[in-house]
């Protein structure tokens, strides 16, 4: 792109390295997806871009979020300036700042404390699939390996036992929701499970270093009956049920609501209910019917309000049916040409964007 | 203050009044008003009630609302989450909006635990058999054509809101593609979202049958699918949401009482106010004018 020098009258370029290399990734970015598109599905699979578009997805996905990281250090060096500097204003920036770190720093406590939820799932899990491969890989002429394994598992089990009645003794002590209490019950049932496969495991064990190496009287492995015991399946539900009730009556919990649905939501939902009785002001001061069209809107809103109101339905049973033939005449063919429109409008858009031909963002504003 | 500010102020503070009172003497009181019958919530309710329940097969609801619509969004989904637990037809939660975060635990917990004190543990609806959250997926667009072109939903999202492996759960154990997915509920307040699950969450031979919540204000940019078919079903605003729940009501009398017919009842009251509103100002104008015509201004 050129300007024109208004003092010299001559041309000059006033794209600098930058802008070309902002367009050009923009237009291989864009490329991506419009060949994706358009290209057959056997071409994509035959070059191993099936495989790939998922992965490129994510990609995507995260240079999107990374304007989030942008936005959060233009936030740290503007008001971190502010409140260093002791700027006018300096202690809103301290208030926003220190709400964003306590969130930050509650919102990723919570988060964790979530994930190490389905860890303890997982471990028990992983149990329940090492009873298997106990049973699968039964070695009937290689009695040390199968009690070292049968020794692993009593010690995993026997961890899992442990660290679940801990948790289940707090929890059972805590105040808790009906539903709460019932898993509680449940849970101590499938450990008592659990407790009687570990007990089987250690005759095993036992029975099997009594044998030593005498392979003829090596036994069927005990876990043959242990995978189809019911811990198996009930288990990791209820820990991961149980845990969640430990972890919603901990303070980083409480914390976390008392933040979002006391804080948060209260005050996003309390912004837009103001307008409920803005519009109530507007409709009194400046809704005026001057004209014949305004009179059809205003017709035409009293008819449709009041089709989806009790009050119509009581005024008169015809005002539901005049409603629906609004809007799914009148009104759908005034949206299907704002649709189609916008529409029309947004792809020209996205291929000027494409073409970097909307420049104004990253390019040298013209000096006039 | 001139004469006319004055009584700008003066009535703009009984209008905030009114309005006040209005909303929340229904809602305090526990007025309830029958709801007005909506042809497109018969029609999502017709739909529901006849998708098949077969192993392997979930229904997806994707709750992209936050605390702004909330009160027209969540009681819409609130009804459905409830009809498809009713009908055993395992639910996947997500949601493409950050803010929705609080709601998308809490309905679908919020709704088994009254299921399960109506029919006192004779029939019981647990996490993992009969809903899975899977929470807050960024990536719009994109993360929609990846959900249609997965072999395997539950590698996509892999794990669950509390980090437990999608493929543990036994609701979604024989779940693959988007083929096992038999209906698709949205529910959002938010221009241009819903246009993307119409526009990406399809394959060149399956599209999963859809229906919307919407806030009362798209309702006419709603229309435009329901009457071409794109979507079977739609609960316009609480008013939808609240004639969906007297349809269950009909079907299940021992159903506990939800909040959308409570809010619509206070819902309604506030539109009636608003029209005696624009009555009264019009009123007002007409007055003024012939009181400034009969002065000789004008």
């Amino acid at each position: 792109m050129v300007v024109k020098d208004n003092q010299k009258g001559e041309f000059s370029s006033s794209r600098n390295y930058r802008d070309r290399i902002i367009a050009a990734v923009t237009f291989l970015g864009g490329l991506y997806w419009v060949l994706e598109f358009i290209t057959p599905q056997a071409v994509l699979d035959k070059t191993g871009l099936t495989a790939l578009h998922e992965p490129i997805s994510y990609g995507f996905v995260a240079v999107g979020a990374s304007a989030i990281g942008l936005g959060l250090i233009n936030l740290l060096l503007y008001h971190g300036r502010k409140v260093l500097l002791l700027r006018q204003g300096w202690w809103a920036s301290v208030t926003l700042l220190g709400g964003l770190f306590v969130m930050l720093g509650i919102g990723s406590a919570d988060w964790y404390a979530t994930h190490r939820i389905g860890k303890h799932n997982l471990e028990v899990t992983k149990l329940g699939l090492f009873t298997n491969s106990i049973n699968d890989n039964w070695d009937s002429r290689n009695n040390s390996e199968n009690l070292r394994r049968v020794e692993l598992w009593i010690n995993l089990a026997t961890k899992i036992v442990v660290e679940e009645r801990e948790v289940l003794n707090r929890v059972s002590t805590q105040e808790k929701k009906p539903e709460e209490a019932e898993t509680v019950a449940e849970l101590e049932h499938a450990l008592h499970a659990l407790d009687e496969t570990i007990r089987r495991a250690a005759i095993e064990m036992d029975r099997l270093k009594d044998l030593g190496t005498d392979s003829s009287k090596i036994p069927n492995s005990w876990a043959q009956t242990a995978i189809n015991d019911s811990w198996t399946t009930t288990l990791p539900p209820l820990i991961t049920s149980t845990r969640r009730a430990q972890h919603r009556l901990s303070a980083v919990a409480g914390l976390y609501r008392l933040l979002i649905e006391g804080l948060f939501n209260s005050l996003a939902a309390a912004m837009f209910s103001l307008l409920a009785v803005y519009i109530a002001a507007a409709a009194f001061r400046a809704f005026r019917v001057r004209n014949i069209e305004s009179a059809l809107m205003m017709g035409a809103a009293c008819l449709v309000i009041l089709g989806q109101t009790s009050f119509g339905v009581a005024i008169s049973g015809y005002l539901p049916t005049i409603r629906l033939w609004l809007l799914e005449v009148p009104s759908s063919a005034a949206f299907r040409a704002v649709k189609i429109g916008a529409a029309v409008a947004g792809l020209v858009m996205a291929l000027r964007m494409w073409l970097s031909m909307e420049s104004s963002s990253f390019g040298v504003k013209d000096k006039r | 203050m001139s004469s006319s500010a004055g009584f700008q102020l003066s009535s703009s503070r009984l209008i905030y009044l009114a309005v006040i009172l209005v909303v929340a003497i229904p809602l305090v009181s526990g007025v309830l008003l029958p709801p007005a019958r909506l042809a497109s919530a018969d029609r999502f309710y017709a739909f529901v009630e006849q998708l098949p329940v077969a192993s392997g097969k979930i229904a997806l609801l994707a709750f992209d609302f936050g605390p702004g619509t909330k009160a027209e969004n969540e009681p819409q989904a609130e009804v459905i989450t409830e009809h498809l637990m009713r009908r055993r037809i395992p639910v996947l939660v997500f949601t493409q909006y950050a803010q929705a975060q609080g709601f998308i635990n809490a309905v679908p917990e919020r709704v088994a635990a009254r299921l399960n004190r109506e029919h006192q543990n004779k029939q019981k609806w647990e996490y993992g058999r009969d809903w899975v959250t899977v929470g807050y997926r960024p990536g719009l667009s994109l993360f929609l054509q990846a959900l249609a072109k997965s072999q395997d939903i539950p590698a996509l999202f892999e794990k669950d809101v509390y980090g437990v492996e999608l493929t543990s759960l036994p609701a979604l154990q024989d779940v693959k593609s988007i083929r096992d997915i038999i209906f698709v509920g949205e529910f959002t307040g938010l221009s241009g979202i819903f246009d993307l699950y119409v526009q990406f969450l399809q394959t060149k031979d399956y599209t999963p049958p859809l229906g919307h919540g919407c806030t009362s204000i798209t309702i006419p940019e709603a229309y435009i699918y329901l009457d071409s078919g794109q979507i079977k079903g739609l609960l316009e605003g609480v008013s939808g949401a609240a004639w969906y729940s007297q349809l269950l009501n009909q079907e299940y009398p021992q159903r506990e009482p939800d909040s959308s017919q409570t809010m619509n009842t206070a819902l309604g009251f506030a539109q009636l106010l608003m029209l005696v509103l624009i009555v009264l100002g019009n009123l007002r104008g007409v007055f003024s004018a012939r009181k400034l015509k009969r002065s000789g201004v004008g």
